[in-house]
Order: C-alpha cells, then sequence, then structure tokens
C-alpha cells in the first residue's frame, strides 16, 4: 500500500463525509440523539451512546461509503487509476474507524464520563469499532446500489443496533446481543473498577476473537470482489467458509458469556430455596406457586418468580455489581428520586435491619398500572433491589405476594 | 512494436451468453480507431477487457504490449479511459475531480490547472460537478483521462447526449489528442462522426467482428453510391433511384430525358450509415 494513494483516498472520502446529504444525516441523529436525551433526561442511556455510535456511524456509514462508489460508478474510474481495490477500501476503512472513534469518544466522555471506566473504554472501543466497520465494509461489499443497501443495511444496522438495548426484554435477544463486540465493548467500559480481573479479560479475549475471525472474513470478500466482474455478488467456497467461522466465533462469544443461572434448590423436607452464588444471594422458594425467569442484560442480573396463576404478577430480584462502592444512604436516594418523577401515590417509607445488619429500606407506592413494594440495599460488592411488581390494583395476588415477600424478607441470606 | 493493442480471439461469455465471440483486432500506433455497431453488440465489453476490467473467456488481449491479465496496473499508469457512463464526483468540484486523480497519479500540482484550461473549463473551476450540463461534464471527464499524458486513450461513446456544438467540441480534442500522438480507441453511434474522425474502423454485431477497413474502404465496400433523378410526368413530380453501379445508368436517365422534363439529377455518396445499415441488415438475413 502507498501512502501517497491512501492519503490521497482518505481526503477525498473526508470530503465526501462532509458534503453527501445522507453522511451528514447519519452523523446528525447520532449525536443529536444523544445530545437532545442528555438534555431532556439529564441523561442518555449510556448503553445507546455506546451502541448508536459504533454501530451507525462504524457500520452504516463504512457500507455507504463503498456502496457509494459502486453506485455512482466513480469505482469504475478508479480501477483503472493507479489505485487498487485494498487501497481504496483500507483508506474508506481508516476514515470510517477514525470518524466512528471520535464521535464515540467524544460522546461517551462528554456524556457519560462518570459511568464509564476510562481506561477500558479507551482499550475496547477502537477493537470493537474495527470489528463493526469491517462488517461495515463487506455489507458495501455486498451492496451494488445504495437502494440495494438501505434495504439490507438498515435491517443488518437493527441487527447489529438493538439487541444490547432490548436484552432486558428478552432471553433470547440476550442470547444475540452478547455474540456481538458492542456487547462486550459495554461490559468492558461498565465492570472497569476490576482492573484486569479474569472477567476483564475474557470480554477482551472474545473481542480480539471476533476481531480475527472477521479480519479472515473481510479478506476473502475482498479477494472475491476483486476477481468480481459482474455487479450481481456471487458467494464463493471461500466467503461461505470465513462467514461460518465467524459465526461460529459469535456463536462462541454468547456461549461463553451464558449468565451463571441460580439454581432452585431443595433445602429440607418440601421446603425448596433459589441461590444464586455469583451474586451471593439465597431466598426461599415455592416450585409449584412460582415459575422462574432469569434474565442479564447490561450489567444486571434479574430474576423474576412470576405466579403460575397469574403470569403477571411477579417477584423480582435485580442485582448488580457494586463497582463504583455505592452506599446504602446514596442508593436510597437515588431510588426516591426515581420513585417521586414516576407521579407515585400512596408513598410508603421505611427502614429495617436485615440479615447480617444490612440496612433494609422499604418502598411501596402505586401509580396508575399497578402497585409496588421493594426493598433496596447495598453492600459492598453488590447493589440488591428485591420487589414485587402487580398490575392489577384490586386483586388479590399483591397481597398474597406482599405477604409472602414480608416473610421470607427476613430469612433471605446474602 | 507498430501496433498499441493486439487482440487476439477474445472471448468473453457472462456465464451462458456470449457478449464478445472470438475477435482480433489491432490498433496501429497514433491512429484513431473506432469499434462500431449495434446496441448489446459488445463494444463497452470490449473496451472493459482491453481496461482490465473484464476476466477474459479466452484468448489474449495487448495492450502498449504488455498483457492485461499480467500487467494491468502498468498499463493504467499509460492509459486513459472515459466510460459510458458520467462517473465524477458530484459532491466535488471541477478542480477537486481531476486534482484527486493527479494525486493518485502523483504528477506535479500545476498539471491541474493546466489540463482545466486546455479544456476551457476555467470559469467552472470551482463549481460542484452536479450542477454541469452534460456537455461540461464531458470535458472534464476527458480532462481527467488525459491528466497523466497516456499513449493510449479508451473513450466509450465519447458523444453520446451531447448537443452538436459540444459534440463538435469534443472531436476537436479527441483531433488535438492524436496530433500529440495519443492513440485513440473509441465506440460510438454517430456514423457522420466516425467516418470523419477515424484512421480505421471496424463493425461489430452480436460479438462479432462483421468489418474492418478504412472508412473509404467500407464506403466502398458496402455502401451504396446512387444517382437520384426527378422529373415531371402528366404534371406530377416523380424520383427515381439508380444505382451506380447499374451498367446501363446513363441509358436510363436519357430515356427519362427523352418522354419528360427532368428537374435535377443528384449524385448520392456512400455514407458510413449505409455501412452500419448494410452490415447489420446483411447479418439478420443471414440468421
Ligand atoms: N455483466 C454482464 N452480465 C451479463 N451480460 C452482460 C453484462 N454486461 C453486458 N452484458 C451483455 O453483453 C452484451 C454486450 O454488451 P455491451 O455493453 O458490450 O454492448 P455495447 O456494444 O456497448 O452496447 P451499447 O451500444 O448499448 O453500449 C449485451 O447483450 C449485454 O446485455
Ligand atoms: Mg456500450
Amino acid at each position: 500500500m502507498r501512502s501517497y494513494i491512501l492519503s490521497t483516498i482518505i481526503k477525498r472520502d473526508l470530503k465526501e463525509t462532509y458534503r453527501n446529504p445522507q453522511t451528514l444525516i447519519i452523523l446528525g441523529i447520532t449525536i443529536g440523539i444523544n445530545v437532545f436525551m442528555s438534555l431532556l433526561f439529564g441523561k442518555a442511556l449510556w448503553v445507546m451512546t455506546f451502541s448508536m455510535s459504533l454501530v451507525m456511524v462504524g457500520f452504516t456509514i463504512t457500507s455507504f461509503m463503498i456502496t457509494e462508489e459502486k453506485d455512482k460508478l466513480t469505482l469504475d474510474a478508479l480501477l483503472v487509476s493507479p489505485a487498487s481495490y485494498q487501497e481504496i477500501l483500507f483508506g474508506k476503512l481508516f476514515l470510517t474507524f477514525s470518524i466512528t472513534l471520535s464521535v464515540t469518544f467524544s460522546l461517551i466522555f462528554s456524556l457519560h464520563h462518570e459511568e464509564v471506566s476510562v481506561l477500558h473504554t479507551l482499550l475496547s472501543v477502537p477493537l470493537g469499532a474495527l470489528v463493526i466497520c469491517l462488517f461495515g465494509v463487506v455489507v458495501g461489499l455486498i451492496c451494488q446500489t445504495q437502494a440495494m443497501l438501505s434495504g439490507i443495511g438498515t435491517i443488518l444496522m437493527l441487527a447489529l443496533f438493538l439487541p444490547e438495548l432490548l436484552a432486558s426484554a428478552n432471553v433470547y435477544l440476550g442470547y444475540f446481543a452478547r455474540a456481538l463486540p458492542t456487547h462486550h465493548v459495554i461490559q468492558l467500559a461498565s465492570l472497569g473498577k476490576e482492573g484486569f480481573s479474569p472477567l476483564i479479560l475474557k470480554h477482551y479475549g472474545v473481542l480480539v476473537l471476533s476481531l480475527t475471525a472477521t479480519i479472515f472474513w473481510v479478506s476473502s470478500f475482498i479477494k472475491t470482489a476483486i476477481s468480481q466482474e459482474s455487479h450481481k455478488w456471487k458467494f464463493d467456497r471461500r466467503n461461505k467458509v470465513t462467514s461460518f467461522i465467524l459465526l461460529m466465533t459469535l456463536v462462541f462469544s454468547s456461549v461463553v458469556f451464558l449468565p451463571l443461572k441460580g439454581q432452585v434448590l431443595q433445602t429440607s423436607g418440601n421446603s425448596y430455596s433459589y441461590q444464586n452464588t455469583q451474586y451471593k444471594l439465597s431466598i426461599p422458594f415455592l416450585p409449584k406457586k412460582f415459575e422462574l425467569k432469569e434474565f442479564s442484560f447490561q450489567n444486571k442480573y434479574v430474576v423474576k418468580f412470576h405466579l403460575i396463576d397469574r403470569p403477571a404478577d411477579y417477584i423480582y430480584i435485580s442485582m448488580q455489581k457494586n463497582n463504583k462502592g455505592i452506599s446504602s444512604k446514596e442508593n436510597y436516594e437515588e431510588r426516591l428520586l426515581k420513585v417521586r418523577k414516576e407521579d407515585a401515590i400512596n408513598l410508603n417509607l421505611s427502614r429495617s435491619i436485615g440479615a447480617n445488619e444490612v440496612v433494609l429500606d422499604r418502598f411501596e407506592y402505586e401509580t396508575q398500572k399497578g402497585k409496588y413494594l421493594y426493598y433496596i440495599f447495598s453492600t459492598k460488592d453488590f447493589l440488591y433491589k428485591i420487589g414485587i411488581e402487580a398490575s392489577n390494583v384490586e386483586g388479590e395476588s399483591y397481597s398474597y405476594l406482599r405477604e409472602y415477600l414480608q416473610k421470607y424478607i427476613q430469612q433471605m441470606t446474602l | 512494436m507498430s501496433n498499441c493493442i493486439e487482440i487476439t480471439n477474445f472471448t468473453k461469455k457472462y456465464d451462458l451468453f456470449t457478449a464478445v465471440d472470438d475477435i482480433t483486432l489491432s490498433v496501429t500506433k497514433g491512429s484513431i480507431f473506432g469499434l462500431l455497431g449495434p446496441n448489446g453488440a459488445g463494444k463497452t465489453t470490449t473496451i472493459k477487457a482491453m481496461t482490465g476490467r473484464l476476466r477474459l473467456t479466452a484468448g489474449e488481449i495487448s495492450i502498449l504490449g504488455l498483457d492485461v491479465t499480467k500487467d494491468i496496473k502498468k498499463i493504467h499508469q499509460q492509459i486513459g479511459v472515459v466510460s459510458e457512463s458520467q462517473n465524477l464526483y458530484e459532491h466535488l468540484s471541477v478542480f477537486e475531480n481531476i486534482d484527486f486523480f493527479r494525486q493518485l497519479y502523483n504528477i506535479e500540482k500545476n498539471k491541474t490547472d493546466q489540463i482545466i484550461k486546455t479544456l476551457s473549463l476555467e470559469h467552472k473551476r470551482d463549481n460542484r460537478v452536479s450542477g454541469l450540463s452534460k456537455g461540461l461534464k464531458q470535458r472534464v471527464l476527458l480532462a481527467r483521462s488525459i491528466l497523466h499524458s497516456p499513449k493510449l486513450l479508451f473513450l466509450d461513446e465519447p458523444t453520446s447526449g451531447l448537443d452538436p456544438s459540444s459534440a463538435k467540441e469534443v472531436l476537436e480534442f479527441i483531433h488535438k489528442i492524436k496530433e500529440l500522438g495519443t492513440s485513440v480507441f473509441l465506440t460510438t453511434h454517430n456514423m457522420e462522426e466516425a467516418d470523419l474522425l477515424c484512421d480505421k474502423i471496424a463493425f461489430i454485431n452480436k460479438g462479432s467482428i462483421v468489418a474492418v477497413g478504412t472508412p473509404k474502404t467500407l464506403k466502398d465496400q458496402f455502401g451504396n453510391s446512387d444517382v437520384e433523378v426527378t422529373y415531371r410526368e402528366n404534371g406530377h413530380e416523380k424520383t427515381e433511384i439508380h444505382s451506380l453501379e447499374e451498367k446501363s445508368i446513363f441509358h436510363k436517365i436519357s430515356e427519362i430525358h427523352q418522354a419528360h422534363q427532368i428537374l435535377s439529377i443528384h449524385s448520392r455518396e456512400a455514407t458510413m450509415n449505409d455501412v452500419f445499415l448494410n452490415i447489420v441488415e446483411h447479418s439478420k438475413e443471414q440468421q
């Protein structure tokens, strides 16, 4: 690769980026939505900032820039100039990768500097951004026209971007999200306080592995693109093999991060308890009465005990690492602020001392949607929230769940 | 070597469809060569193969003594290409479009403005290409293609869609290029233009070369030179056309002259249009 050719291509592509309305819109939406959310809610979801800046900028602009040259047939002119196909693609990748890093770092460090680890953000974002820009290269190569890209590309963009945001709503989306590099970047940025623990290294391992598989994958598509002459993309054996390897790598990165599930154990006779060793929690459980569902999303692990005959009503436990050393008092105040925003009525607050002298703050209130009761407390290592959500304000399940929770909260061990 | 292009038994198939079928051609250095033929005949395919944009199904192509399958990047340093589509960067100015390629060719900086002057584009130098007319865009494309003083220039339909005066400018430019010693390979649908411009012409139809020669020999071989006689018969005007090849032509004219009043006699020279039509019709008949 010749540096004067690369720099010429990069300069031209940069001009295209800030003159083409389509790339400007993509950048504008990414920056705009995040800044807007920050102004509106005080803080945009930082998970969203990561996903949007990596996927919208990295993936969408990279694929756009490549397809644009084919759609406008300017690639034909470039390919009879001294520039090689590899140099053309490398120049584009370099530019979009740099733009992705700039946008991600500026948004994260200006809007979310309190929530993320600086070191791990600086280290993991380039890895994740490179993988996602390379995904963009392949899609850009496959799509011959902007019309085709706006179909295929939009679907893929959503597939890369939404699972991470929706993982909390659906277990399967959680599996999907963990396969993608964005998830590991977000985990690393949020697990920051752990230094270089085995868990952190595992996330880096998965990112490097995905990057390696992606590089092989992209090289096979570049080789095919160079040898292909007609406008329709034909997948050759090389493409299929490397795609399969990449897919397996992504499946692997999801599987190695299967959340540690809790277990329901028979403690004695016909009494059972739900135990989660990772979060050091044990709570009585009635298998005939409840159905258990576990989720992990972002940096939280959530267990729900749904009433079998009334699945909309449930007890839940949300557990989270206490990386930032949040105290019971801070935890309490933050919750209180949130409850006040929800227009709660009949708010009832009290404090008690649970097992091991842990301070338990109890919140009970109603909104238009239903009745809520929860206890929150923090230990040195974890933040816990245990509560009830019952949709039918008049129903009996709330009082049943309430009694159940009250009775057992004292027996709960940490 | 006196030939800048040597095509030997070149065949190009797209899957099962044969776009170009076993053609052999050579182009003399310093000449203007025209490849003519109906739509879909295989002209663009041939140019793409010569410029390294297609894999050859069979045969060999040598450009400036270099094999297209082996030394394509060396060839690219020495050729200029203007393709059918006006593929310029619409968001860049005229200057930026040309200067981008100047940097890729790694040649001195003042060359861009020099070429802009050569093609009389100074008044549009800093205008975005998206706002230019077709004729001006074509001039920018020509400027871009000769920036690095190529030895051989490929022009795929350089005047298509241009008004007569823009087309004339392009033709004059091609002439000038030739004077400077550059060989030109072009395709066109304008037969008159080919007749005026080309030193040698090949006709391609359905992927096969059906005739090659200088414009004159082609017209002699395939054209028809006629005499058109208009006379008055019972108060009505009538016209008869007689080929010059008819032996009894003068006898026929004198017969008309004796019986009627002749209004005019015109000779019609063979044109490249006739050649084109004859060749295409001829090959249809053969089918
Ligand atoms: N990539 C391709 N795949 C399949 N067939 C193709 C491809 N490119 C061209 N063809 C076919 O090959 C034939 C020759 O096309 P080509 O573009 O060379 O014609 P042409 O002589 O340049 O025509 P025109 O005067 O319309 O520009 C056409 O029938 C065309 O449909
Ligand atoms: Mg053509």
